[in-house]
């Protein structure tokens, strides 16, 4: 249990800094998109050490003084049942008292517990972006669940480690094996990391709305570091599941850079849906395509 | 032992009494001797329960074939039981609350008579002699609708003084036809001889008999003239109509296939179909008719045409245990009838109208009422503990030994509507309304309301104390 | 099992009617707590008419399971309902469990249509005379005969079916019926196996017969819709695993099995929908509820042991869940006399206690970990995947995840936001005999998130009932299937840790740090000074733009219900045409008489 538990805190503390540092990378390549110079790489870390800097912060009461632990919380949970390393004693969590589906739950409960913050603090514009969050997360949902299915359906085993472990050559990753379901979990993946096309949610400068509005000093300051840690947690999920896992730290970190760098390109290059185009568009295109994968698994067996 | 003459002798004797008493008190208030008379009736049945098992039969003057003969055996008994009692409850329920149009020797007189003709129709083992108690109670029906003496109730007295007269009229015809072939007008006797009759003419006899009894036992399409009458009778009236005048009607239909024409193994088995379908069409028609009516006592009529004819139905499948739940259906229906006529006759007097809308809230005013009208509805429809339910499902059960999907569908087809608008009332009755204060009602009604609700349920929780009784009164049909 | 009807005859007269009420109640759960501990098999026959029908009650274990049910949430209701019902509506309810109670030991058709009528009688009568709708009697009116009209037509349904099974079967008793279900193959049999499902669908709300529902739960009054919801919805449920369950299990009835499947899946994303868009709090819950249950027909479609012990742990979850929410809405309306979210918000401050038990059962409604809400639907999700039915599943995820939109929209528009209508100075808790249950329930939902292991036990008794395989009990604290399993010890053990650690960590800075609280309107509000009059509580609207979304807007635009009464009416008119056959004119009459002897003539000479 203590070996868990100072896996637990490395976890925390390597997602963190990994996070930071893929964040400092993303901000100095959108810059030099839009042909800037760009922040220094830690850039994000003094941010966030500045939040927690400030004097004072506002706040409206307990429930909104909750609503970023409840969220900080939910992120650290998620993380602590996804296995970051394969055939390893380190970092593996809480995995084994968990599996996927659970995971996929947790995965909502920070945000729904922040929601509840914003809505105690009674801004509307706030509470509107957090039920674009809501609605846009059916559209990202469905198709994700689909092709999580037909993985865990073709690996026959819903634990992560088990779908890890089945992936021991290059031609068993599961993007190899199941190139429809991969595809389809793209799209899902995009959203859930909050890169346009579909992140009218929190969508910056745009609006003076998002989940986030009422927050400032450290509340954002916490905010903003489970956002980077959940980044991670997404990523090191999804080399898990389709890029065969990773036996050390490294390799770990080359395939989720690889992962955040596609991410980052699409992020860039693309425009914003609005909500409903959002939701719509991934019930048609990616669903579609999970269907056929479905169809073609169940019926030409 | 007691002659069963007196069950004729008395209220005849009343009847004949009352002018010369009442002459010149049109405004005194008699309404007790109803009440009396039928006590001392069901008293008389009571002395007569052994006929239950033993059946009774007596001459007079002449023994039968040639005489006039009065029969009690289990199936009369049952009806009188039936008659007798609907009879008192009414009774108990006018006096309890009377309008002025009671007031006076009209009203006992024309109930003395009304009960004669009930009553003899049922004990009578002469065919001519039923032909009689047929017209004396017909011709009370008829002044019994007149009763309140408005415009409306003549016209409704007179359609059914046509349709009546039409009704005897073939009853007559038979009657002649039926004496001028076999020579003797005793019912047993005549169950003997007729099967020897040629095809043709018993074709006809029957279908005379039939049209006669069927008029006044509401089958479609003979019953055309009944929604009116009760709509335009005083609505005890029409409790009295519902629960004796039909009930001896189908009692009539029932000496007619069972003794006349040998129960079932005749040629004409097939008019136990002619039954079925006829009652089924009835039935269906009745309630579908009355899902839109505004007018409590024309939708209670139709109820009460639908209602019998599930027990014709019942009725014409000729088994026994088909008997059994027609005739308790049947029982229950009287007492469905008694308790529901009793209180439309409440709400239209505290309401000051017939129309269902303008019972707003009255389930609020007057709780006990409301209750006792949903007990009411409830039974009808079936829904159990109350004994409707078992005569309904005893009646489904003997369909489908018999394997009649469709009539089953149809009853139950029926069964929705009906309770589609029975609730429909309910829901008008407990309307919300502002709270006025609940106004007290007469003991003597409430117990009049009482008592038919509480033998519903109780029959409803333990039908067999009443089982017995029932298939012996079905067994002696055959 | 006897005593159980004992509940019947009881609450007529005095104030001391509550204190029986509850009493008997509690002697009910008692007496059926008794039965788990120690099984008892008593079986009992009635000779009710002689000749006809003999009626047989035994309770089974799945009877008992959902007595139990109905029996705490019957006990729960009377609590929280203390003092505010008269004597007609104490005699009503208890008539209706007695009804209930009926329905679910009976051993026979009559015993079953029996227990069947009396609930829905009474439930109409409590509906219909203490109804709680504000509105004109119109509105009440079309609800109150929807409701009628439709369980009657599935009662007489099943009726006409179980009359049919007596017919072919010769007997009266459920468990031949049964069998010839089972045992007949081809086209002809499945008529009255489906016709008999319809009407069990149409009890337990499913599409498309569901249209009954929501107007009833919003008129009820509110401590009898937690009941509605919790214990009568699953009738529907009971009847069908009694008459149906062999057969999802048979091999052969695959594409039935996969049809009721999605007609779950399908009627849970409507009422999903249909969900969100509601004002008001009961109208929400009420369509929440039809997409509950839907979900539990979709795990007892596949079938599975893991799907079944799902289903069953979902319909005790769920009971749970409305009950709690029902209640405190109850609680609500009473402080505040507001049904709908554009009249209040803004109630957190006054209201903490009840803001929490909304929290709870949100949580596990939307079943998220660590609540119990989230394992009964793992184990529907994991029995999904292993049947192989990928597609069923992304058709319940779709209201899954839609779900979580109006239980925000719950939470938020109560408690969250601003006030409207209310004033959130004078508001206080809920009383106190709403607080009592709720606090039972909340710590209920709580254990059983934490030890979801412990429903297993019972479940697996009825699993050997049902003759399936019983489901592998490792520890209290975890469920196991067989490609995985979760620990709900762990989860929120975890989460609880997590949480704790990071809530000292942002207190540890709170000293260096401090926060200052803000008045409700000093808010971020792009750049201007919103005033008491500017509109702020998103309440009505919450959701809105989902109806721009296709699917969910086409599925809310339309309404089953105004196609019902269209229906309703084209009916009626026939009916009335039939009416017509009565005309109120005496010749008229007297000729069709003469003309009707003269066809009843022809009839007989045609026959004879």
């Amino acid at each position: 249990m203590l070996f868990t538990i100072f896996n637990s805190l490395l976890a925390v503390l390597l997602t963190y800094s990994m996070g930071m540092l893929y964040y400092g990378f993303y901000r100095i390549g959108n810059a030099r998109i839009h042909r800037r110079v760009g922040p220094p790489l830690w850039q994000n870390v003094i941010d966030n050490i500045k939040l927690f800097a400030k004097r004072e912060a506002p706040g409206h009461g307990i429930m909104f003084h909750l609503g970023p632990v409840i969220m900080t919380a939910g992120t650290i949970t998620s993380m602590l049942f996804v296995p970051f390393l394969k055939d390893s004693a380190w970092l593996q969590g809480f995995s084994s008292y968990g599996n996927l589906i659970l995971l996929i739950y947790l995965m909502v409960v920070g945000p729904l517990g922040n929601a509840l913050a914003v809505g105690v603090s009674g801004v509307p514009f706030g509470v509107m972006g957090v039920t674009r969050g809501l609605t846009r997360l059916i559209g990202l949902e469905v198709p994700f669940f689909l092709s999580v299915a037909l993985l865990m359906s073709g690996s026959g085993t819903i634990s992560i480690s088990e779908i890890m472990m089945a992936q021991d050559s290059f031609s068993n990753w599961n993007m190899m094996a199941h190139p429809a379901a991969f595809i389809v979990s793209l799209f899902s993946f995009v959203g859930m990391m909050g890169a346009s096309p579909f992140d009218v949610v929190g969508a910056p400068v745009e609006v003076y709305s998002g989940p986030q509005a009422e927050f400032g000093g450290k509340y954002l300051g916490f905010l903003a570091a489970q956002r980077v840690m959940f980044s991670m947690v997404k990523l090191i999920l999804w080399v898990d599941l389709f890029l065969g896992g990773a036996t050390n730290v490294f390799i770990l970190m080359a395939k989720s850079f690889a992962l955040f760098f596609f991410y980052f390109i699409v992020g860039a290059a693309f425009p914003r849906f609005k909500t409903e185009q959002a939701v719509d568009f991934m019930l048609k295109l990616p669903l579609i395509i999970g269907i056929g994968a479905v169809l073609v698994r169940f019926w030409s067996l | 032992m007691v002659s069963t003459i007196w069950f004729i002798a008395l209220p005849l004797g009343l009847a004949f009494i009352l002018p010369f008493r009442g002459l010149g008190h049109t405004k005194r208030d008699l309404t007790i001797i109803p009440l009396v008379l039928t006590i001392v009736l069901g008293g008389l049945l009571f002395l007569f329960r052994l006929a239950v098992t033993s059946p009774v039969l007596e001459g007079f003057v002449l023994d039968p074939p040639l005489g006039i003969s009065f029969r009690m055996g289990a199936t009369e008994f049952l009806f009188l039981m039936i008659v007798i009692g609907s009879a008192f409850l009414i009774a108990l329920n006018i006096y309890g609350e009377k309008n002025d149009i009671f007031k006076g020797y009209q009203f006992p007189l024309i109930f003395s008579l009304f009960l004669t003709g009930a009553i003899g129709i049922i004990l009578t083992g002469d065919l001519f002699n039923l032909f009689i108690f047929w017209e004396i109670l017909s011709i009370a029906a008829y002044l019994l609708t007149t009763l309140e003496g408005k415009s409306r109730s003549f016209e409704g007295g007179i359609k059914y003084l046509l349709t009546g007269a039409l009704s005897s009229v073939f009853i007559l015809i038979a009657v002649s036809l039926i004496y001028y072939s076999a020579g003797t007008m005793d019912m047993v006797e005549l169950g003997r001889l007729i099967p020897a009759l040629p095809s043709g003419f018993k074709a006809l006899i029957f279908l005379c008999l039939f049209i006669g009894f069927a008029i006044e036992a509401e089958i479609f399409p003979l019953n055309l003239w009944a929604p009116d009458v009760f709509e335009a009778s005083e609505s005890r009236a029409g409790g009295l109509f519902s629960s004796i005048a039909v009930k001896t009607a189908a009692f009539a239909l029932l000496r007619l296939f069972f003794v006349l024409f040998g129960g079932a193994e005749i040629a004409g088995y097939s008019f136990f179909t002619v039954l079925l379908v006829l009652a089924l069409a009835t039935l269906i028609i009745a309630e579908f008719a009355a899902f839109h009516q505004s007018n409590l006592k024309r939708m209670l009529g139709y109820s009460s045409i639908g209602q019998v004819a599930l027990a014709l139905t019942a009725l014409s499948l000729a088994t026994e245990s088909a008997l059994t739940a027609g005739l308790f259906h049947l029982l229950n229906h009287s007492l469905i009838k008694v308790l529901l006529f009793s209180l439309a006759a409440f709400f239209i007097r505290k309401a000051g109208s017939e129309s269902i809308a303008d019972f707003k809230g009255m389930g609020r005013k007057f709780p006990v009422a409301g209750l006792f009208f949903t007990i009411g509805a409830l039974a009808v429809a079936g829904f159990p503990p109350f004994s409707p339910f078992a005569s309904k499902m005893a009646i489904l059960k003997a369909l489908m030994d018999g394997g009649h999907f469709i009539v089953l569908t149809g009853i139950l087809v029926a069964t929705v509507v009906e309770v589609g608008y029975y609730f429909k009332v309910i829901q008008v009755l407990y309307a919300p309304v502002e709270k006025t204060e609940k106004e007290k009602i007469k003991p003597m009604v409430l117990f009049s309301w009482f008592v038919p609700a509480a033998l519903l349920t109780g029959l409803g929780i333990y039908p067999s104390v009443i089982m017995k009784y029932i298939s012996l009164a079905a067994g002696a049909l055959f | 099992m006897v005593s159980a009807l004992a509940v019947f005859f009881l609450g007529t007269h005095k104030i001391i009617r509550e204190l029986l009420s509850i009493v008997s109640l509690a002697l009910l759960t008692g007496l059926l707590l008794m039965r788990i501990v120690s099984p008892v098999s008593d079986d009992f026959t009635w000779q009710y008419m002689p000749g006809f029908f003999t009626l047989s009650f035994s309770l089974s274990s799945f009877g008992l399971l959902f007595a139990l049910i109905a029996a705490i949430s019957g006990l729960l209701k009377s609590f929280a309902s203390w003092g505010i019902n008269s004597k007609g509506y104490h005699a009503l309810f208890h008539l209706m469990m007695g009804g209930l109670m009926i329905l679910l030991s009976a051993g026979d058709y009559i015993s079953f249509f029996l227990g069947w009528e009396i609930m829905t009688w009474s439930s109409f009568m409590l509906f219909n005379n203490f109804s709680s709708a504000d509105d004109p009697i119109e509105k009440s009116q079309d609800t109150g005969f929807l409701f009628i009209t439709l369980s009657l037509i599935s009662a007489l349904l099943m009726l006409g079916v179980l009359f049919f099974l007596y017919n072919r079967t010769g007997s009266m008793n459920i468990a031949d019926g049964v069998a010839w279900l089972h045992g007949v193959k081809g086209l002809p049999s499945w008529i009255p196996g489906l016709l008999l499902m319809s009407a069990f669908f149409l009890k337990s709300g499913l599409l498309p017969f569901h249209v009954w529902v929501p107007g009833t739960y919003r008129e009820a009054p509110h401590t009898f819709t937690a009941f509605l919801s919790a214990a009568l919805s699953k009738v529907g449920i009971y009847a069908f695993i009694l008459f149906f369950l062999p057969f999802s299990l048979n091999e052969g009835s695959g594409q039935i099995s996969y049809l009721i499947a999605w007609i779950g899946a399908i009627t849970a994303t409507v009422a999903t929908f249909k969900a969100i868009e509601q004002n008001d709090m009961k109208g929400l819950l009420a369509y929440s509820s039809i997409g509950q249950m839907a979900y539990v027909f979709t795990a007892m479609a596949v079938g599975s042991s893991l799907a079944m012990g799902g289903a069953l742990f979902q319909m005790v979850n769920h009971s749970l869940i409305k009950l709690l929410l029902f209640f405190i809405v109850a609680g609500i309306i009473e402080r505040t006399g507001k049904t709908r979210f554009d009249q209040l918000g803004g109630l957190i401050y006054k209201m903490p206690f009840s803001f929490i038990g909304v929290l709870v059962g949100i949580i596990a409604l939307a079943g998220m970990p660590p609540l119990s809400g989230f394992y009964g639907k793992w184990m529907i999700y994991t029995s999904l995947i292993e049947k192989g039915w990928l597609l069923v599943l992304t058709g319940i995820v779709l209201p899954s995840t839609a779900a979580f939109i109006y239980c925000y929209k719950l939470i938020y528009g109560i408690f969250l936001g601003h006030p409207t209508e209310v004033n959130p100075e004078e508001a206080k808790e809920i009383s106190p005999r709403y607080r009592v249950p709720s606090g039972l329930l909340m710590a209920s939902i709580v254990l059983l998130g934490l030890f979801p292991g412990l429903i297993l036990k019972p479940v697996n008794v009825l699993l050997s009932d049902l003759g399936m395989e019983t489901l592998a009990l490792t520890s209290q604290g975890s469920l196991n299937a067989a490609s995985g399993s979760v620990s709900g010890f762990m989860v929120m053990n975890v989460f609880g840790g997590v949480f704790a650690v990071i809530l000292i960590l942002l207190s540890l800075f709170g000293k260096k740090a401090p926060t200052r609280n803000l008045h409700r309107l000093d808010i971020a509000y792009a750049g201007e000074l919103p005033t008491e009059q500017t509109p702020l509580h998103y309440g009505r609207g919450l959701g809105h733009e989902v109806k721009r979304v296709a699917i969910a807007g086409a599925i809310v635009k339309r309404s089953l219900t105004e196609k019902y009464m269209k229906i309703g009416n084209q009916l009626g008119g026939i009916l009335e045409h039939v009416r017509g056959f009565y005309p109120g004119n005496g010749q008229v009459s007297l000729i069709m008489t003469m003309v009707g002897a003269a066809a009843v003539a022809l009839l007989i000479g045609l026959k004879g």
